[in-house]
């Protein structure tokens, strides 16, 4: 009988969804040490990513629904471990299959919907009063999940923006004070786009006597401030939306409800590297061009899923370079919000790399294999 | 192999049973081994080059994947093109047993080429997907080295996982 050595016994099973990989713990003790691997979750992670598979669509109304962005015709509820009191909750970011959730009374957790794990984060109780925006993504250098609240205090007339932002980590799970955005004239109005090892908003700033849009960037593993430069607009009169797409950060121009243009920052922090990927108008939609969001490439890397006015899917092709189809399928929920999260292996358990005793010799197989080939490389 | 009739450069491979097997140069390229070898020895092409662990069975079925493929490539790469690539490949896959599966692979893996393990991975992954435990053990020739306590309780950390597995029957 032939068999397989362990490096192409961790390439086969990277490519295959979180439940099965779940279900094939029982295969062996060095089968479920394998797939409870971190390196191993990464090299399953970086597979999902490059190949655009294991995506998950999550519709939101009072409560969440989803499907494989693959298969589209079944929808199913998503059981989210937050007291919803009626009210459902709200979404406020997605990274690398976790998901960072809030309710009403801001209980807040961090949950892997794939693997039905998750973490309490503590409140910050409500702000009453207080405008306030977050953000969620991870922290490459202490490979951490950081959820970031930037609370609006008040505004000095004429002059900036006083505010306060916090953040609060996976690992540390306390919130603590950070330096605050520089300068800032109008507050973000969303939450924190994450792409590249960091969150990014669109803010005004006074310009000499004017106001211009502005992408700031968080770098979550610093914690610094920087301004990403934007694309050449030919015309500046739109209004300016970040989103990511393949990794990649992404500025949504929206001209009046009219024409809406997407760019892709090929290469992060390169200018030149701006590339408009598409327009669309107004007349390719049914309803109101409004609130273009981009959310995943198509398996095949050619087409675009685009959610719009919060509740419409549209597919766009890039060969074509038109609008394909919209998604309609029977039975699939209306929503007001939509998200886009990867179906990973990615643990909430911050004291992983401990084992116990009998399990120690097979982990010191593995790591001594898996240092040689899937280490993540920084 | 004298100058007049090499029109097309032949290379000898010879499997494990030490059965040999005559190709073009262009078909021996695609095999990552026997390139890098020709990289470090350009003028070593007379002997037939040994696989030593490559079954004649696997080595032919492996030269047809590289003359396929070649053709295909040498046509352009439209998507139909593309189309009838994955066609040849979804039929290929199929007409190998569990086990010529796994030994196509060893052999992949020995002669470094990559496009070809890539396939073949992904066609296990598709093959094992949806089955029980006790079949992916079997696949792979796994012994079960949990009691049946300690499996009891791992398949209770997820037991939603087990739910709508193929059952069993080969």
């Amino acid at each position: 009988m032939a068999n397989l050595p362990l490096d192409s016994i961790a390439d086969i099973l990277s490519r295959l969804p979180v439940r099965h990989l779940l279900r094939f713990r029982c295969v062996s003790k060095l089968w479920r040490s394998l797939i409870d691997d971190p390196d191993f979750i990464q090299l399953h992670l970086r597979h999902s990513l490059k190949s655009h598979t294991n995506q998950t669509l999550i519709l939101k109304n009072s409560e969440l629904h989803a499907a494989n962005l693959a298969c589209l015709g079944l929808f199913a509820k998503l059981e989210h471990p937050l007291m919803s009191y009626h009210q459902g909750i709200k979404i406020l970011g997605s990274c690398n299959g976790l998901l960072c959730i809030r309710n009403i009374v801001e209980d807040l957790a961090i949950w892997n919907p794939s693997t039905r794990k998750h973490q309490i984060l503590p409140s910050l109780g409500s702000c009453n009063g207080y405008v306030y925006v977050y953000g969620f993504g991870h922290d490459p250098i202490t490979d951490d999940y950081k959820l970031v609240k930037i609370i609006q205090l008040g505004r000095v007339d004429g002059k900036a923006l006083d505010s306060e932002v916090k953040v609060c980590s996976l690992k540390r799970n306390r919130w603590r004070r950070i330096q605050d955005i520089p300068c800032i004239f109008s507050f973000p109005g969303a939450n924190g786009v994450f792409a590249n090892g960091a969150l990014h908003w669109v803010l005004t700033q006074k310009v000499q006597l004017s106001e211009e849009n502005v992408i700031v960037a968080l770098d979550l593993g610093s914690e610094n401030y920087r301004e990403v430069p934007q694309p050449e607009y030919k015309d500046k009169r739109f209004q300016l939306n970040v989103g990511v797409l393949g990794g990649c950060l992404c500025a949504i121009a929206n001209y009046g409800d009219v024409q809406v243009d997407l760019w892709a920052m090929k290469e992060y922090g390169v200018k030149e590297s701006w590339t408009r990927l598409f327009s669309v108008a107004s007349e390719d939609v049914i309803g109101f061009l409004r609130f273009v969001k981009p959310l995943a490439y198509s398996r095949s890397g050619d087409q675009i899923l685009l959610e719009y006015d919060n509740i419409n899917l549209f597919w766009y092709d890039l060969k074509k370079k038109k609008k394909v189809n919209d998604v309609r399928v029977p039975g699939m929920p209306l929503s007001d919000e939509t998200e886009i999260c990867l179906q990973s292996l990615v643990s909430l358990d911050v004291n992983r790399r401990q084992h116990n005793g009998e399990d120690n010799k097979d982990i010191k197989k593995m790591d001594d294999f898996l240092s040689e080939g899937f280490k993540l490389v920084l | 192999m004298s100058a007049a009739t090499a029109k097309t450069k032949k290379i000898v491979l010879r499997a494990d049973d030490n059965h040999e097997f005559e190709v073009d140069e262009a078909i021996a390229m695609e095999f990552g081994t026997v390139r890098t070898f020709f990289e470090d020895n350009p003028d070593a092409t007379e002997e037939p080059i040994p696989l030593l662990n490559v079954s004649s069975k696997c080595l032919s079925t492996i030269i047809e994947y590289c003359k396929s493929h070649l053709a295909f490539r040498a046509r352009d790469s439209s998507s139909s093109v593309e189309d009838e690539a994955k066609a040849y490949d979804v039929e290929l896959v199929k007409a190998l047993d569990n086990e010529s599966l796994k030994e196509m692979i060893l052999a992949a893996n020995y002669l470094n080429m990559k496009d070809l393990l890539d396939m073949l991975n992904q066609a296990v992954a598709d093959r094992i997907k949806n089955k029980s435990v006790e079949y992916v053990r079997r696949f792979f020739g796994i012994e079960n080295d949990y009691s049946p306590e300690e499996e009891a309780e791992v398949r209770a950390q997820n037991e939603w996982a087990f739910e709508g597995v193929d059952p069993d029957d080969d």
